[in-house]
């Protein structure tokens, strides 16, 4: 009289469950290529600085780079410091003479990264700062500079370099002649007033001031 | 034999007692009460053979003794026992003597006891039974058949012709020794009793007409006797014998008249009806018979109930006549009217079923019907009303009459209804025969109907056989019967597509009774009930019905752990709450069926692991759902039609997988899912969904070289994917990320080449160019800014650019001649451009401009003042005019680079005023002192060109006040440096190098 009955479920049933799988949705509102493009191109460019690192061969020797500082080969000490970052990013040296070989090869952008990398990675190195202090002249950034040159001399008071650098910039750019003399006469004091240049510029300067 | 034996004293004489009373129908004279003045010695004794002495003593005693007042009183005892002994011989062995009432008051055949009505079948035997053989056995109680010709053993006489000779001498003797007592003692004061029993020894020796004679002369003779009932009845007998029954009624009603006190007052009534109905006198008779019933039951129905079985026959015997009376006088009408003139009687049930059961024996089924049904019209609250009804019904089965046998059947249900009026003033428990009928009649009715509904339901049949089997099952709810009938119900329900119902009470079948045989196949039934329902009930009722089949479905499962079926229905339970959308508990039942069935059946274990698989994904538990589509999968056959479907399901629960780790920022874990996909399901529809997700996510994880393989492969893997554009798009990022521009260059310019997005093809051209610029590919790059700037002037800011880099690609080229329509081309897009002319655009054509002047300060500088000095000072100061003027123009830019790099170029055509003037040629015929003094005079001429040089340098430097810094600033400084060392050639002093790792 009755039928045995078993329904065996097949497959997916109704129309809840299409057979062509989930709704999948990949991303929100469908944006136009155009936007779409533009938009991950600023993101790889957020993610990943201006893209103009070429990729890196791994591992590094710092030596070897500094052997090609020696020799004023900038553009090949710049490759070797990559290297060495790559192998060990915390290397604050290495980004240090990273920023002085683009400074070399005028390259200002790019030795700004480099030291301010460096001084993320050491704050007390006063070399770092004085060099960005010199990226930032050349760059015609003078207020940054003269405060970089400032930290690198509350890093390490007794490193003449930017008391000379400090006076330069006071001298030339900023036309503060009692900040250029106070700065070269300290790094005369420093360098024990061998430097006969610097002896005649605190005379001009203290004439012109008179 | 025992027989008492009187001895009066001093004679030493036993006398026989009742106990050797006639077994005949007359009465014996000798008894306490007749010698009740004697002064005797009562011993008992056992004597063999007693009545022979007896009358032998009797002998003696008239022979020894000489005639005194006793001589009478022993005559009459010698001849009563003369003709005792008669009689006796014949009642020997055959009939116990008890009493001395007259025999022929229980003068009846034996029959069986009886001491209700007995039940139709019964009583079909005694149905049997003709008018006749009652006549003849109510005419046998009248005479004593003890003839010569009924001897039948002789006990006691030597030959039977000798007892015979011996019986026929005593019976002669007594009637002498009575005659000679009536003659010689006329006086004597038993003399009635003396001509009763002189009658009934003619009467012995079979002379009728002799035996009347002397009653009638006996009631002539003493009219006052105490015995005239007897004598009347003897009377009566004889007449009834010879068919004289006027004479026979009168002798019966006198009789009658004595009253109740007399012993033969029931005889004479039934006969005296009898009497009457042999003369078709049947309303008088039955005056007779209903009193003589009214007289034996005057104790009411109890005293009928308590007849023994003598007193049964007698009733059963005057039903019967009763019925032959009421039969010729028209039956069941007759007996109402009878008894609306007569009044009620209790037992006139007997009467309607006695007389229903006359016409049955003559198959008189319609009167036979009639009667039973008139009893029940005229009697409706009647205890026996049911049993008369049931009756009808009987008479119409036994008829042939199937009709009317439902007919009755229903009526019959109906009027007796447990709820019915005839119950309240009954109870049933008292009527266990009612009742039992009530619960066949019910399933009669039920399964005919069923069985007719089979049929042909024309009729709606079956809702008659539902309404009686639901009558039964309401009124008899714990009867034994109950579950097999609430099947049945259910059955037909089912049958008739009444699926609800059916469902409801197979479920009661199943669980409402203790386990029978029909649970399980119930409790399944049930499900299968509730299945069609769904299947035929419109939408807005289907959820309510599935949730019911459902519970339905786990109650069986939970009773009937091992019906065969069980898996089918856990698993199409489970089947059901996921279409429900009940995905927790789907999944709970179909595992259920997994775990406690291990071995059911493929296909059911399939669709188990299916439950589990799509619930799992539908709660996001893709993990889950992956293990169970493989298992789905395993038990598939590769022909399955679903099988494709279930593997694109599988993917889909390892995709989703992979997008809870996306969703939850496992970027790693996401793609590992997502590439998981192809593994396992490669021909998944999904996975290229996946793959393409995959890819984004590296992209996100910066895994540039993964992503852009997974990005390769899936442009070979899916050339018409939708996605393809996407694709591309992606992989050019990915490249271009992964130090791969001139790939994704070729990506942008792929994009450019198939994009119908103008804005798209526009932005991929510029970032195939700009990707080949940094590449270093020259060629690929000029290519692709000459085709931009000729595709896309406008907007201009992007369009100039677009021209500078290509200015700066034809700089690096050499290429001076592009390079200079480049230039111009971008000074005449910044001047044509009017209200999207922005600073950036004035700058760069403002550069442009002062890299187009390189060539006029070139031919300035390369004019020297040569002999004739003022031919070539003219030259040259032209050439300075024409310079100076274009860089005056370019000021007019108001961009701060330029005004700077205009400067300086002004300041420096001074300066090489003064270097031309000083390198000038010397006049060839000058002495030294005049060279001397000429070359001072050259210095004077060129001092104040120096001093505009410096003057203009210094005017570069206020450029600084004003926060402005650029190249052309400091190449003024440098100048200066030149100019006025000591106090401008001033260089900031660096390390080298650092040594420290720090």
């Amino acid at each position: 009289m009755w039928h045995r009955f078993v329904e065996v479920f097949q497959g997916a049933p109704g129309a809840k469950h299409p057979v062509s799988g989930p709704a999948v949705r990949r991303g929100g509102p469908r944006r136009t290529a155009g936007t779409k493009i533009v938009a991950c191109i600023a993101l790889a460019l957020v993610l990943h600085g201006c893209g103009g690192m070429a990729r890196q061969p791994d591992g590094g020797d710092f030596n070897a780079a500094l052997s090609l500082m020696k020799k004023k080969d900038y553009r090949q000490a710049v490759n070797a410091f990559k290297a060495v970052i790559a192998g060990n990013d915390k290397h604050a040296g290495a980004y240090i003479n990273l920023g002085i070989a683009y400074t070399e090869l005028g390259e200002r952008d790019e030795a700004r990264q480099a030291l301010l990398a460096a001084i993320e990675r050491n704050p007390r190195n006063a070399v770092a700062y004085n060099q960005l202090g010199i990226v930032y002249r050349q760059s015609g950034q003078f207020k940054k500079a003269r405060r970089a040159y400032e930290k690198s001399i509350g890093r390490e008071s007794k490193y003449s370099k930017p008391y000379l650098n400090l006076g330069i910039l006071c001298d030339i750019y900023l036309q503060d002649m009692r900040c250029a003399l106070a700065n070269y006469e300290k790094y005369q004091a420093l360098t024990k007033g061998k430097d006969e240049k610097v002896a005649l510029w605190i005379k001009d300067l203290k004439r012109r001031t008179r | 034999m025992i027989y008492r034996v009187l001895v009066p004293a001093g004679i030493g004489l036993s006398l026989l007692l009742t106990a050797c009373a006639s077994g005949g129908s007359w009465r014996s004279s000798g008894n306490i009460g007749s010698l009740k003045d004697r002064a005797i010695v009562v011993e008992e004794e056992k004597i063999k053979g007693g009545l022979d002495k007896a009358i032998a003593s009797y002998e003696r005693f008239l022979e020894t003794t000489p005639e005194t007042e006793m001589t009478p009183e022993a005559l009459r005892r010698l001849a009563d026992l003369k003709v005792e002994s008669v009689d006796s011989i014949y009642d020997q062995d055959t009939k116990p003597i008890r009493d001395n009432k007259p025999a022929s008051a229980k003068l009846t055949s034996p029959i069986d006891s009886k001491k209700s009505a007995p039940p139709l079948r019964k009583q079909k035997k005694a149905r049997q039974e003709t008018l006749e053989s009652i006549e003849k056995r109510s005419a046998q109680s009248a005479v004593p058949e003890k003839g010569p010709n009924k001897l039948t053993s002789l006990p006691g006489a030597n030959t039977m012709e000798q007892r015979i000779l011996q019986d026929d001498a005593n019976s002669r003797e007594a009637i002498k020794i009575y005659k000679k007592l009536l003659s010689k003692y006329p006086k004597y004061e038993r003399n009635d009793e003396v001509l009763y029993q002189m009658a009934r020894a003619y009467s012995v020796r079979g002379e009728q007409e002799a035996s009347l004679k002397t009653l009638n002369r006996l009631v002539k003779k003493y009219p006052y006797t105490g015995i005239m009932d007897e004598v009347q009845f003897r009377r009566a007998e004889i007449f009834f014998v010879r068919g004289d029954y006027r004479s026979a009624a009168r002798a019966y009603k006198a009789v009658i008249k004595v009253g109740r006190g007399s012993n033969f007052y029931d005889q004479s009534l039934y006969k005296h009806g009898w009497s009457l109905f042999k003369q078709s006198r049947y309303d008088e008779a039955l005056k007779s018979f209903i009193g003589l019933i009214d007289y034996k039951a005057v104790g009411g129905r109890a005293a009928i109930e308590a007849f023994d079985t003598i007193e049964r026959q007698r009733l059963d015997d005057t039903l019967r006549v009763v019925s032959f009376s009421f039969s010729y006088l028209g039956g069941p009408t007759a007996i109402a009217e009878y008894f609306r003139r007569h009044g009620k009687r209790p037992y006139e049930d007997m009467i309607y079923g006695d007389l229903g059961e006359h016409y049955l024996g003559k198959r008189r089924y319609a009167d036979a019907a009639a009667t039973f049904s008139k009893f029940v019209e005229k009697n409706p609250l009647h205890e026996q009303a049911p049993v008369f009804q049931m009756r009808v019904i009987s008479v119409y089965e036994k008829g042939g009459f199937p009709k009317l046998v439902i007919e009755g059947k229903e009526e019959f249900a109906r009027i007796y209804d447990l709820n019915s009026v005839y119950w309240k003033s009954h109870d049933i428990n008292n009527a266990p025969q009612v009742l039992t009928f009530i619960k066949q009649n019910l399933v009669d009715l039920a399964s005919h109907y069923h069985a007719l509904s089979q049929k042909n339901n024309a009729g709606g049949e079956h809702k008659k056989a539902i309404k009686w089997y639901r009558t039964f099952l309401a009124s008899f709810p714990d009867d034994a019967k109950a579950p097999g009938l609430n099947f049945l119900l259910a059955e037909i329900l089912f049958d008739n597509q009444e699926f609800a119902a059916a469902a409801a009470e197979y479920e009661k079948t199943a669980y409402r009774y203790p386990k029978h045989e029909k649970s399980a196949e119930a409790g399944y039934a049930a499900i299968l009930a509730y299945r069609e329902q769904a299947g035929q009930a419109v939408e807005p009722k289907r959820p309510d019905i599935i949730r019911r089949s459902i519970a339905s479905s786990m109650k069986f499962a939970d009773t009937f752990p091992s019906h065969p079926q069980v898996t089918a229905v856990l698993n199409q339970a489970a089947v059901d709450m996921f279409k429900r959308g009940d995905f927790a508990r789907a999944r709970e039942v179909a595992q259920r069926v997994l775990t406690e069935h291990p071995k059911s059946d493929g296909k059911i274990k399939r669709s188990a692991w299916i439950i589990v698989a799509h619930s799992s994904f539908d709660l996001n538990e893709f993990p889950v759902a992956e293990k169970a589509y493989a298992e789905a999968i395993k038990l598939s056959a590769r022909s399955a039609a679903d099988r494709n479907a279930l593997v694109d399901r599988l993917a889909a629960a390892v995709y989703k997988q992979g997008e809870q780790r996306q969703k939850a920022g496992e970027l790693k874990g996401a793609v590992d899912h997502f590439l998981r996909v192809g593994k396992l399901a490669p021909e998944s529809k999904i996975r290229a969904t996946a793959e393409y997700d995959a890819a984004a996510a590296l992209m996100r994880l910066k895994s540039w070289q993964q992503a852009s393989g997974v990005l390769e492969q899936f442009r070979q893997r899916y050339p018409g994917h939708a996605s393809q554009a996407d694709v591309t798009q992606k992989l050019a990022v990915a490249y271009e990320q992964s130090g791969e521009p001139v790939l994704a260059a070729a990506e942008f310019e792929r994009i450019e080449n198939t994009t119908s997005d103008p804005a798209l093809r526009r932005e991929a051209n510029i970032r195939a160019a700009e990707l080949y610029r940094k590449a270093d590919k020259q060629g690929n790059a000029i290519a692709a800014f000459a085709r931009y700037v000729k595709r896309y002037p406008q907007p201009v800011g992007e369009a100039i650019e677009a021209r500078q880099h290509l200015a700066d690609l034809y700089r690096q080229a050499g290429n001076q001649q592009k390079l200079h329509v480049a230039l111009r081309n971008i000074v005449k897009a910044d001047k044509t451009a009017g209200p999207a002319r922005t600073d950036r655009t004035r700058y760069l054509a403002a550069m442009a401009t002062v890299e187009l002047s390189a060539p006029i300060i070139e031919r300035y500088r390369k004019i020297r003042l040569t002999i004739p000095l003022k031919k070539s000072l003219a030259k040259k100061k032209k050439a300075m005019t024409k310079a100076l003027k274009v860089y005056s123009d370019m000021v007019d830019y108001g961009v701060a680079e330029v005004t700077a790099a205009a400067t300086y170029y002004i300041a420096d055509i001074y300066y090489d005023f003064t270097r031309a003037i000083l390198e000038s040629d010397r006049p060839k015929k000058l002495s030294a002192l005049e060279l001397e003094q000429y070359e001072l005079l050259l210095e004077e001429q060129a001092y104040p060109f120096e001093e505009k040089a410096i003057n203009i340098h210094k005017k570069n430097l206020q450029l600084m006040e004003q926060g402005i810094y650029n190249d052309w600033v400091g190449k003024s400084i440098e100048q200066l440096g030149k100019l006025m060392p000591a106090r401008y050639a001033k260089v900031e002093r660096s390390e080298a190098y650092v040594a420290s790792f720090r």
